[in-house]
């Protein structure tokens, strides 16, 4: 069965293009905001994995991670951002908040390691 | 007199009587013959007049008297005689023959005196008595005679001896007895012999203290002379002096005034002289002076002093005055000589000069900057008043070697140097030198002044005029720190632009157009960048790239993302079309590869204190960036690299400083066409490392190697490079107080310099 990845970005176009690339090996999620994210991994408890934007209207990526982690502490989170690393995706990375950001334009190969590497650890 | 006497022989001349009584004949006569002639003279007329009356008398006598009844002529013989006689005299002293004229009238008056005796025939009394008349004229010899001589006693003798030849031969007549003949005869000798001596003696007298006035008076005269002659030697030697000479008597009342004095002060002797000096005074209150100097005079014997006076035109004129007294022949100062040089001339100079060293003084004074004269061996000689203001040194200071305040030690040599050159130099002054002081409390300035060398007394005196320039060296510090808050503004500012990027790229939402509109925005970004770069540098440009980095790292997440699955959906459905799609796909992938690589590079613009910092070893730096550059450094190019063997490291984010040299190394190889070689050099000098990287490339232009570190200036390919790697290196070696310089020269190569501070050795 695929793993549901949970994929949130305030712009349509990165949503539906996630879809496309990954749509085949991952049961694929998508939420416009913070807000919406939390709701649709409260409609899919089998989602393991988020991968959020950074720059959103409303919560940012890692403030919706943030929420997010005290109701669901067993997924693994990704921030997906079009900025260099800040100081503050550091910190999230340091204090484990998050296991790993990518940059954009998003690289499909690095990704799916990435998931399947937080998959087989758990 | 010679006037009085003009006028008086014009009356002689007028009046026709007058001339009756002058005797011309004895003008030009010695004062006593003139006497004598006017008395003959004189005498005469009253003789003749007495005679004439005695004549008349006697007629009339014979007239009234009854025995004559007539008048009888013998008897009036005698005096119409002496008539005639007298009237001879007068023609003759008229005439000028005065000895003739009184032996006439001597003569002729005995001669009848005794006619009448001898032939009298009256009483022998009466015949007797007539011997009066001798007696008489005889005492006036000494009046008439010019000399009394032996004539004189001849005229005594003769008389007596015709006496008695007359008592002798008529003493029958005469009828007297012997005895009263003798007594008669002794008695009258007696008599003319006492009128003899008398008048003899008389006549002796009155000539010898005539004698004795005449030559008192001529030793008088003489005396007069020799003193008129003196007192013009004495008044042409005072009217000549160069000095005012007035002599003021005891009441201060001026006497008498030279020419000198008359030209200075304007008046003439005849209005000057008896005004009391006191009120020649300009100013009054200068008498006490007078009066002091008078007391001083007598009494410490000093006898100069100064005052002004005012001339008749009102100028005041500066003398200096010696006084003296000048005594009376029994010792008391009669009147004092004031010899007076004009000094006006001398004050004003004076006055000037003590007015123009006060200027210079109170300039001196005022001048903010310090003025200093010192000898060889650095004794202060003169110090104004910012000296001690400024350095603390005070006068007592002035020569002594271990003062407290002195040249900070590390500009010792600069100015030991300039000294050495002024001294040798013909220029009578250095330029401008700046150097650090330490003054008596221990503070440091910065000052800016030049040396001059002048002759004081045959000797070289160092001139210094120094500024406290230590304020405007700190504001220099200053505006060192404001540069870097401007940076903290260029960030606010860039958030501005922040915004206006978003609109301009909000606009970019189908995906078909993406491309284009990324190259419109890139080309906008760079319009907008080097508008930037032209107001605020570089350091605005970290801020608009991360910035703007996001924004278009989701439009090439779109371009990319739709390529892998296009590509995947390509690969899965139309499978036999592979060949002919894919190469478009590739291109897609490496368009936005390039793009994408490009906005990262610009992140490192961003960076600012974020950034791990630990100590980094630059050899090893630039030795691991050589392995990087492997393949890109051709076989034909030699290496050459030579290590300061000093250990050292530099504070740094070692990666980024990885990327200065790679950028760096890749240019000097890429500049070299097919061979050459790269020398590499370190070195540390005054606390920083200097890395020189020579390349035998290319060169660069001098026309845009002002240019090479701005971004995207690119002399490369499109594609090749965007032109940003020199200009981040610049951005990153700023960051850790590094510098980067290039010297190029087209066809030769091109010099590297990179400096760091050195954190450790």
């Amino acid at each position: 069965m695929r793993k549901t990845i949970l994929y949130v970005d305030d712009e349509s176009i990165n949503l539906l293009l996630f879809q496309a690339i990954l749509g085949s090996k991952y049961n694929i999620v998508t939420a416009e905001s913070g807000d919406d994210g939390l709701r649709q991994l409260t409609a899919y408890p089998d989602t393991v994995g988020v991968i959020s934007d950074m720059r959103m209207p409303g919560m940012n990526g890692l403030e919706f991670i943030n929420m997010a982690k005290t109701k669901f502490p067993d997924i693994f989170y990704f921030i997906l951002t079009g900025y260099d690393i800040t100081p503050a995706i550091s910190n999230a990375l340091e204090e484990g908040l998050i296991h790993k950001y990518f940059r954009k334009p998003l690289n499909h190969v690095e990704i799916e390691n990435a998931i399947e590497e937080a998959i087989s650890e758990k | 007199m010679k006037n009085d006497s003009t006028s008086k022989h014009k009356s002689v001349y007028k009046i026709p009587w007058g001339n009756l009584f002058s005797l011309k004949k004895f003008e030009n006569s010695d004062y006593s013959l003139k006497q004598k002639a006017r008395f003959l003279y004189f005498l005469s007329f009253a003789l003749i007049g007495l005679l004439i009356l005695v004549i008349s008398y006697t007629g009339y006598i014979q007239i009234i008297n009854p025995l004559y009844g007539e008048i009888f002529f013998p008897v009036l013989v005698a005096p119409i005689l002496l008539v005639f006689i007298f009237i001879t005299c007068l023609v003759l002293i008229r005439k000028g023959y005065y000895t003739v004229a009184v032996h006439t009238i001597l003569i002729s008056t005995i001669a009848t005196t005794y006619s009448a005796m001898w032939y009298s025939h009256g009483e022998p009394f009466s015949r007797l008595n007539t011997i009066v008349f001798v007696l008489g004229v005889l005492s006036l010899l000494p009046l008439l005679l010019k000399n009394y001589n032996v004539i004189s006693f001849l005229y005594i003798f003769l008389n007596i001896i015709i006496l008695i030849a007359f008592v002798t031969v008529k003493s029958d007549e005469l009828s007297l007895s012997d005895s009263a003949i003798f007594d008669y005869l002794g008695d009258t000798s007696f008599a003319l012999m006492f009128i003899g001596l008398t008048g003899y003696f008389i006549f002796r007298i009155n000539k010898r203290s005539m004698d004795q006035a005449v030559s008192d008076f001529n030793e008088r005269l003489a005396a007069e002379k020799a003193l008129a002659k003196s007192e013009i030697k004495f008044s042409t030697l005072v009217d000549n002096m160069n000095e005012a000479v007035m002599i003021v008597d005891n009441e201060n009342r001026i006497q008498y005034v030279n020419k000198k004095f008359t030209e200075l002060m304007g008046y003439t002797s005849e209005e000057i002289i008896g005004v009391i000096g006191f009120n020649l005074l300009s100013d009054p209150s200068e008498k006490e002076i007078v009066i002091n100097a008078e007391y001083n005079r007598k009494v410490n014997n000093i006898n100069q002093y100064e005052v002004s006076f005012l001339s008749k035109n009102g100028m005041k004129i500066n003398f200096l005055v010696s006084a003296a007294p000048a005594f009376d022949s029994e010792g008391n100062a009669e009147v004092s000589i004031i010899a007076m040089a004009d000094i006006t001339e001398r004050k004003k100079a004076e006055q000037a000069l003590r007015q123009s060293e006060q200027r210079y003084k109170t300039i001196l004074a005022a001048f903010p900057d310090i003025i200093m004269l010192s000898d060889l061996k650095g004794n202060i000689i003169f110090g104004n008043e910012a000296l001690e203001r400024i350095t603390g040194i005070a006068p007592e200071d002035y020569s002594n070697p271990d003062r407290k305040a002195h040249i900070h030690p590390d500009d010792l040599p600069l100015v030991i140097s300039t000294f050495q050159e002024l001294l040798k130099s013909d220029k009578p002054y250095s330029g401008i030198i700046e150097n650090r002081f330490i003054d008596s409390w221990g503070n440091t300035h910065w000052f800016s002044g030049t040396i001059s060398k002048i002759e004081l007394n045959n000797q070289i005196v160092l001139q210094t005029i120094s500024r406290d320039i230590t304020e405007k060296k700190q504001i220099e510090i200053e505006l060192a720190k404001y540069r870097d808050h401007l940076e903290l503004l260029v960030n606010e500012r860039t958030e501005e632009l922040e915004a206006t990027n978003e609109e301009l790229l909000s606009t970019n939402e189908e995906l078909n157009n993406q491309r284009q509109e990324l190259e419109d925005a890139l080309m906008h970004l760079q319009i907008a960048q080097n508008k930037l770069i032209q107001s605020e540098k570089m350091a605005s440009l970290g801020v608009l790239a991360a910035g703007v980095a996001h924004e278009i790292n989701n439009p090439l997440n779109f371009i990319k993302g739709g390529a892998i699955a296009l590509e995947s959906f390509l690969n899965d459905n139309l499978h036999d079309h592979a060949a002919n799609i894919n190469p478009l796909l590739d291109s897609i992938k490496v368009g936005v590869n390039r793009a994408s690589a490009i906005v990262t590079s610009l992140n490192h613009y961003s960076h600012r204190g974020e950034i791990e910092i630990s100590d980094c070893d630059i050899h090893s730096i630039i030795d691991n960036c050589l392995v990087f550059l492997n393949n890109e450094i051709k076989s034909e190019i030699t290496i050459e690299k030579s290590y300061t063997s000093i250990p050292f490291s530099v504070r740094c984010n070692d990666g980024r400083l990885h990327q200065v040299f790679l950028n760096i190394l890749l240019n000097s190889a890429q500049a070299i066409k097919d061979a050459g070689d790269i020398k590499i050099q370190t070195r540390i000098e005054k606390g920083r490392v200097f890395i020189t990287i020579l390349d035998s490339g290319c060169g660069i232009k001098s026309e845009i190697l002002s240019k090479i570190t701005d971004p995207f200036f690119t002399t490369k390919d499109p594609g090749e490079g965007a032109g940003l790697g020199l200009s981040i290196s610049y951005n990153i070696l700023r960051d850790y107080e590094g510098t980067l310089e290039f010297e190029s020269e087209v066809g030769v190569g091109t010099k590297v310099i990179i400096s760091l501070p050195v954190t450790k050795t």
